[in-house]
């Protein structure tokens, strides 16, 4: 895990000398600040700056490096009623400091019992020492400084932060779940994992799983961040789908071609039907596009006599990502040439939602009012149909 | 844009101390931030890590209080901290006397939340530390700047001694180790370079320029930015983010600021300037607005700032004046895309948004515009597409000094030229047509206005439309706005205020006045309903009947409507609405033809008959390569070589399609050494004869401009067999195929790994006994084979299962027989356009593009796709 964090360069303990003003009192590699990486002069009202900057982490830029550090300053029983230290870290200049940020954070409060009394440089230089070093090698440490106070440690990775969970996403799971659970994971995800396997969208997961749909769009969330899962649509045979640029070199690549029917190919059924080759499947691919479904492009190409389990044909598509869905955005559209008469809305058989017309404004597409409505697309075609005729226009419909 | 800007500020310091001479906005406004993530709303603001901690200790103010002017608490910075559950220092920590200051109210003496003064000090570093990048992050503020400072004797010079000493005291080797440790030079390691061209004047003359001020020591140009949330973003981007508005705005105001002062003590005057307002108007306490706005009147650094924050805030062109100094500064338009996450952000439209991409970009279009532009590949067969604004009065600036009457003589042909550019340039035409039709060079001169335009926005490099819109769109998964603003903004270019009274803006609840289709036939001149024409153009691919182009689909095929319709697509290309869609082939081998190459092996005796009738034949046929010479020239143009250089056996097309009639036998098999044995004394002949791709050596050499491609034809594999493109009677194809027996064996041995001993056997064998009679030819295949990752599917061996080929230009010699099969009893000139395109049947080279570098029309394309259709497959999908 170390290997893709940053390096220390150097760590350095200042304090605010009553003679000299800001200085260093410790290093680790010793002697490393003052020639070699740059003239703490330079920075040195910066690392021990005025009250104003205390308390906040401050990260200063020297020509070929950067100086993280957290300037405190304790009032109390001082020469002059203050005392002010920092500890500070350097980096090379490009390095990424994200994941130092909480850790310089912590460290600079961790210290403040003991660091006035004078007599204790030796003990300090020792921690400084053994941070600098564990944090290096092992990317975590746990110094023991007294009776009473430790500092532990240890650098987590930053990943950015995953995209919102929506109702409509269904959850895939990218490794086996099941094998790294444990027992004092959270409530919600221990029901929700085993249901991530490309079939469900969140809030039936939800419904099946029987919890709150805030706390399960929370655990699959979680599940994202640590990109274990990966969302992808929901599947209907009204679905359509498109080919992304990014098959011009996908279809050359051996992880794909390999895959794909192993993959997609209904397991067990291999010995009815052999699976099918790449360029076949490829071709099969290429021939979805908007404005045909799954369904009419199944019987076109006779899909189902290959043994392609078609759910799983396109969620590896849109895995790999050479394939996206297309969503259908309805849009209403009022027609302006008849007469402006309000009919009066009848309520008939296929009565649809009343606030099903605010989310036809061509920016909801049909998977979230599906699930919002929980309406299928051959219902939910009816009501849109509907709605057009009841409120003197059309409802268009935009594949994107 | 810069979403991330706050402030920009200018701050100085004297003997006397610093002091924040202007800032722009006024009263910046900084974002709020949580303290902890919100309960309901995890992804909102803070990273999962942070949110840990809510779980813990449940804290009922979830919003982090800056610590503005007003309400400057210190206490909360340290309690703030996400990171630690453990309980904060007493609020009477605080040192009361020093932070008097610090609350303050009066705004002339606050910003962010710090006395001005004190943000001055800081932000104006020691002398060591001028001249070079400034960066400094406080919480979830960062500065941004270059610092630049008078010489110990108060004298403002270009490059004193500064470099020299600073460099010096720092230790010289700091800057040498520097190059050695990182490749790259650092931006910090930058100094102006003003200064490094006036101080080799300096030293000459010893007499540079330079002005003695009275107090201003050092000054700092800097901007505030609200430190974006590492955790959206991929790792690494941020710096990169800081680095581009270090280069492309801090930096430059600050050289042209430095300069000023230098030449003229502007700096030090506009100081004094504001210094004197500022003070005044304290005194007679107007409000601090006051102050910000007299100050634009008397100070044109202080308007420059104002124009500079609003033009970046607005995402334009920045025209600022400083000391009548015109400048120019922008930042690229997606820049805030790196702060993203890359699946939101990743769209199939963007096209150099990755690191991989970055040195093609820059390639195409240089540093500048290489970064956060995201454009498109700058390529012969693309379009230009000009933006209203030369047209409107927002785009005047730029373009109005050229219609002006005071141009100098000098500059006259150049405006001329660029104003016939104007004209002529259309979505219609090529690139390259357009360079044809102004007789301009492609490279050195459209190319060049091209960057130019697209860098000041006036332009956008598109898809050539076809000229009756038979092109074929698709819709971006997303719109940049809603698409009912979209759709008002369309009505009020299209139909005018009159035809639509109402509120413009389409609401489902109110009725507006949209033309219906019927109203359309009694009005041809306006278009459908924007709804309308998306929803068209987003089935259309799928269209079975009546095309699936724009003119199929939307039109109805009605040629009346085309007119209007060219500026409906060309809004709607403004507006990003519509991609085009290009068509990419891929060639596959099916059984049928795998079986017949096979079938045809074993007559190996043929071989050696047909090898020297060939070589006969070569020499009557250098004779007739009048003009493949044009064909090699384009075929260098081509950015991705490896792909067009092996089988491009120009001389054989050339000759039949211009009509010379000669038939040339087996074409011969061009390496430039057998071409050495036969032609040794004629030097055009072995140019012409030579492979493409040897040709492009050649050339290249001759020809240094070209040097975009050269940098990529680094291989030194030889390409071989060319020859297999026979084009001759069924005859003679019969026996070149026959011809490369020994290398199938050999592939084939090599796919099947160690079970095909028998095969590998044989084929060896085979090579020995050839090895006397052919050495160059078989040595370059089996360096082909090796190098063309010889087939690793399972398919290539396996007659039964068709397989693809990967990248016909490069075809192994099996593939290459495949190919050839694949023409066995085709029309004649069919056969000759195959081989000449399928080198491009890779799935990545699109339609536009093989037209152009084969040359050949859309129909003749079309043929060959009907004609090998059971070979081929094609794909539909943005690029």
């Amino acid at each position: 895990m170390g290997t893709f964090l940053p390096r220390i360069q150097s760590v350095f303990y200042a304090g605010f000398d009553l003679v000299a003003g800001p200085k260093i009192i410790c290093q680790v590699p010793e002697g490393l600040i003052t020639a070699p990486l740059f003239n703490f002069e330079e920075v040195s009202k910066l690392v021990i700056p005025g009250p104003a900057l205390c308390g906040r982490l401050v990260i200063c830029a020297t020509k070929r490096h950067r100086i993280m550090g957290f300037p405190s300053q304790l009032r109390g029983k001082y020469q002059r009623n203050f005392f002010r230290f920092n500890l500070c870290f350097v980096f090379e200049r490009t390095a990424d400091l994200s994941c130092y940020e909480p850790i310089v954070r912590k460290i600079s409060r961790e210290e403040s019992e003991f660091l006035s009394t004078p007599g204790n440089e030796v003990a300090i230089h020792a921690i400084i020492e053994q941070l600098y070093e564990d944090l290096n090698s092992y990317s975590e440490t746990s110094i023991s400084i007294d009776q009473f106070n430790s500092i532990e440690l240890k650098i987590f990775p930053f990943y950015p932060n995953p995209p919102a969970v929506k109702d409509w996403m269904v959850p895939i799971a990218l490794i086996n779940l099941v094998r790294r659970i444990e027992d004092n994971w959270d409530l919600t995800m221990s029901k929700v994992y085993s249901l991530d396997a490309g079939v469900n969208h969140v809030s039936r997961i939800a419904h099946l799983a029987d919890c709150d749909v805030n706390l399960t769009r929370e655990a699959i969330s979680h599940l994202l961040y640590y990109q274990v899962i990966m969302t992808i649509d929901i599947f209907q045979y009204s679905n359509m789908y498109t080919l992304r640029k990014s098959i011009q070199w996908l279809a050359d690549e051996a992880h794909v071609k390999e895959e794909c029917g192993p993959y997609s190919t209904k397991p067990g059924e291999s010995y009815r039907f052999p699976i099918p080759d790449w360029p076949k499947l490829l071709h099969l691919y290429s021939r979805m596009k908007p404005g045909r479904t799954v369904l009419e492009w199944l019987e076109e190409y006779k899909v189902q006599e290959l043994g392609i389990d078609v759910r799983r044909f396109t969620s590896f598509g849109v895995i790999k990502g050479f394939l996206r869905r297309v969503h259908r955005y309805p849009i209403f559209l009022p027609e302006s040439s008849k007469s402006i008469t309000q009919s009066p809305i009848t309520p008939v058989p296929l009565a649809y939602p009343t606030d099903l017309l605010e989310l036809l404004d061509g920016e909801h597409h049909t998977d979230e009012v599906a699930v919002k409505f929980e309406a299928g697309w051959p219902l939910l075609e009816d009501w849109l149909r509907r709605i057009g005729e009841d409120h003197n226009g059309r409802v268009l419909v935009i594949y994107r | 844009m810069a979403e991330t800007l706050l402030a920009i500020l200018l701050v100085n310091s004297s003997a006397k101390g610093s002091t924040l001479v202007y800032h722009w906005p006024p009263d910046p406004v900084v974002p709020p931030r949580l303290r902890r993530a919100l309960p309901v709303d995890l992804t909102a603001s803070q990273s999962i890590s942070q949110s840990h901690i809510q779980q813990e200790d449940i804290d009922p103010s979830y919003r982090w209080e800056r610590t503005n002017s007003s309400n400057r608490d210190r206490s909360l910075s340290y309690t703030h901290s996400p990171s630690s559950g453990r309980t904060t220092p007493a609020p009477n920590d605080i040192d009361d006397v020093e932070d008097q200051e610090v609350r303050n109210k009066d705004k002339y003496e606050n910003v962010f939340g710090y006395a001005s003064e004190f943000l001055a000090s800081i932000l104006c570093p020691s002398t060591s530390m001028c001249h070079q990048k400034f960066q400094l992050t406080v919480d979830d503020l960062a500065f941004i700047g270059h610092p630049v400072c008078a010489d110990w004797d108060d004298v403002w010079r270009f490059n004193s001694g500064r470099a020299t000493t600073s460099s010096s005291s720092r230790g010289g080797n700091s800057r040498d180790r520097g190059g050695g440790e990182s490749g790259s030079p650092s931006p910090a390691n930058r100094s102006l370079s003003l200064d490094k061209k006036i101080s080799g004047q300096e030293k000459s003359d010893s007499a540079g320029p330079s002005t003695k001020c009275t107090w201003l020591h050092t000054f700092n140009f800097v901007l505030v930015l609200d430190l974006p949330d590492p955790s959206s973003s991929a790792s690494g981007n941020l710096s990169k983010y800081f680095d581009i508005l270090y280069d492309q705005i801090g930096f430059i105001v600050a050289a042209v600021l430095f300069q000023e002062q230098v030449l003229s003590n502007f700096v030090e005057q506009e100081c004094d300037l504001l210094g004197s307002l500022k003070d005044e108007c304290i005194r007679k306490s107007e409000p601090y607005t006051q102050y910000f706005e007299q100050a634009l009147g008397i100070s044109s650094v202080a308007s420059a700032m104002k124009t500079l924050y609003d033009a970046i805030k607005s995402s334009s062109v920045a025209y600022l004046s400083i000391h009548d100094l015109p400048l120019e500064v922008q930042l690229p338009p997606h820049l805030d895309d790196l702060l993203r996450n890359e699946e939101d952000s990743e769209l199939d439209t963007s096209h150099f948004d990755t690191n991989a991409n970055y040195s093609e970009a820059e390639e195409f279009w240089g540093t500048e515009m290489s970064f956060g532009w995201q454009l498109p590949a700058l390529a012969p067969w693309k379009s230009l597409l000009l933006l209203d604004e030369i047209d409107s009065d927002q785009g005047q600036e730029a373009f109005a000094n050229l219609r002006s009457p005071y141009i100098t003589p000098e500059d006259r042909p150049v405006v001329e030229g660029l104003m016939r550019f104007l004209d002529t340039v259309n979505v219609t035409l090529s690139l390259a047509d357009l360079a044809s039709l102004l007789d301009w060079d492609l490279e050195t001169q459209v190319f060049p206005t091209v960057r130019w335009l697209v860098l000041h926005r006036k332009a956008k490099i598109v898809d050539i439309i076809n000229l009756n819109l038979k092109t074929v769109f698709t819709l971006p998964p997303k719109f940049d706005r809603p698409l009912l603003e979209l759709a008002a903004d369309f009505d009020k270019a299209f139909l005018g205020s009159s035809n639509s009274p109402s509120s413009p803006v389409l609401s489902p609840h109110t009725s507006s006045s949209h033309p219906s289709r019927a109203l359309q036939s009694d009005f041809p001149q306006h278009p459908l309903p924007l709804p309308e024409i998306l929803s068209m153009i987003s089935t259309s691919s799928a269209k079975q009947t009546g095309g699936n182009h724009f003119f199929g689909s939307v039109l109805e095929s009605r040629k009346d409507l085309i007119p209007l319709y060219h500026q409906v697509v060309s809004w709607m290309l403004k507006h990003d609405l519509i991609i085009v869609l290009h068509l990419r082939i891929r060639v596959v081998a099916t059984p049928e033809v795998k079986a017949l190459v096979k079938a045809q092996k074993g007559n190996a005796n043929a071989r050696k008959v047909q090898r020297l009738d060939r070589k006969k034949k070569r020499k009557e046929k250098t004779d007739s390569d009048g003009n493949n010479e044009r064909i090699i020239e384009r075929g260098r143009e081509r950015k991705r070589s490896t792909l067009a250089l092996t089988t491009l056996n120009s001389s054989s097309f050339t000759t039949a399609e211009s009509g010379l009639g000669l038939e040339i036998g087996a074409s011969p098999i061009s390496t430039p050494e057998q071409n050495q044995y036969d032609n040794s004394n004629k030097k055009a002949f072995t140019w012409l004869s030579m492979s493409p791709k040897s040709a492009r050596k050649h050339s290249q050499n001759s020809q240094p401009t070209r040097a975009v491609s050269a940098t990529r034809s680094t291989s030194t594999r030889v390409p071989s067999s060319d020859s297999v493109h026979s084009n001759h009677s069924g005859q003679s194809k019969l026996s070149e195929l026959i011809l490369d027996e020994t290398d199938e064996d050999e592939g084939r041995g090599r796919d099947e790994g160690p079970d095909a001993s028998d095969g590998d056997g044989r084929g060896m064998s085979q090579d020995i006994e050839e090895d006397g009679e052919d050495d160059d030819e078989a040595d370059d295949e089996n360096e082909e084979e090796t190098e063309v990752d010889a087939e690793t599917d399972t398919g290539s061996h396996n007659v039964d299962v068709p397989s693809m080929i990967k990248d016909p230009g490069r075809a192994t010699s099996l593939q290459r027989r495949w190919l050839n099969a694949m023409s066995l009893g085709k029309d004649q000139i069919l056969t000759r356009r195959f081989e000449l395109t399928n080198q491009y049947f890779d799935g990545k080279t699109t339609d536009d593009e093989i037209l152009y570098r084969a040359e050949i029309t859309r129909k003749q394309l079309r043929e060959v796709l009907h004609h090998y259709e059971e070979f081929l497959q094609t794909f539909l999908h943005p690029s």
